[in-house]
């Protein structure tokens, strides 16, 4: 049981800290962003749009 | 087991970061460009990571989550629903007021960062509750 929480815990950090990174880059940026900033940060939220952390239920069920 | 905190130092190290992502500093804005405009670019993608972090941590619990957290599984499947038009509006609504410069654009565009914001923030209340069942 403990071991459980205790991995929980782990990935609920793990993730936290994962975007850490980018998190601070856009806090520290002081430019607007250029075309392909923009073009960019479309494309990495399709990517995670399309990950298994941003499908519900229903769609891990039916593999989609 | 419902009450039990496993680490102190493991929820100190969770706290920090949590607090990292909620409240990072921001630089100054360049002169020529808009505070306007980059406070909200940041704001949507400083929104989208901790929404992410938060489904992320959630995906990789999700059965534990659903069983033990319901209303945060609950509002984990919404999100997933909902947030992907939600920035996709924020973006395009910064994009046009980025354009324009109209008070009218203006205030579609923080009515937009308003939702994704909203977001953000209960995604970061419940990353910390899910850590203290």
């Amino acid at each position: 049981v403990y071991l459980s929480l205790i991995l929980t815990l782990l990935s609920v950090v793990e993730r936290a800290a994962e975007s850490l990174p980018k998190i601070m880059a856009a806090a520290k940026r002081a430019k607007e962003l250029t075309p392909d900033q923009e073009a960019e940060l479309d494309a990495r939220m399709a990517a995670a749009f399309a990950s298994p952390a941003w499908k519900t239920d229903e769609q891990l069920a039916s593999g989609g | 087991v419902r009450t039990a905190i496993p680490s102190p130092l493991l929820t100190l190290i969770l706290s920090a970061v949590v607090l990292l992502v909620a409240g990072c500093p921001s630089n100054p804005v360049e002169p020529g460009h808009s505070p306007l405009v980059v406070n909200a670019e940041r704001t949507v993608e400083v929104s989208f990571e901790a929404v992410t972090a938060f489904l992320s941590a959630e995906n990789d619990n999700r059965v534990l989550v659903a069983r033990d957290f319901p209303a945060i599984h609950a509002f984990a499947e919404q999100t997933r629903r909902d947030g992907p038009k939600a920035f996709a509006e924020a973006n395009a609504a910064v994009r046009a007021y980025k354009v324009s410069r109209t008070t009218g654009d203006g205030d579609v565009m923080n009515a937009k960062l308003a939702r994704v914001q909203s977001l953000a923030r209960l995604a970061r209340e419940y990353l910390v509750r899910i850590q203290t069942r």
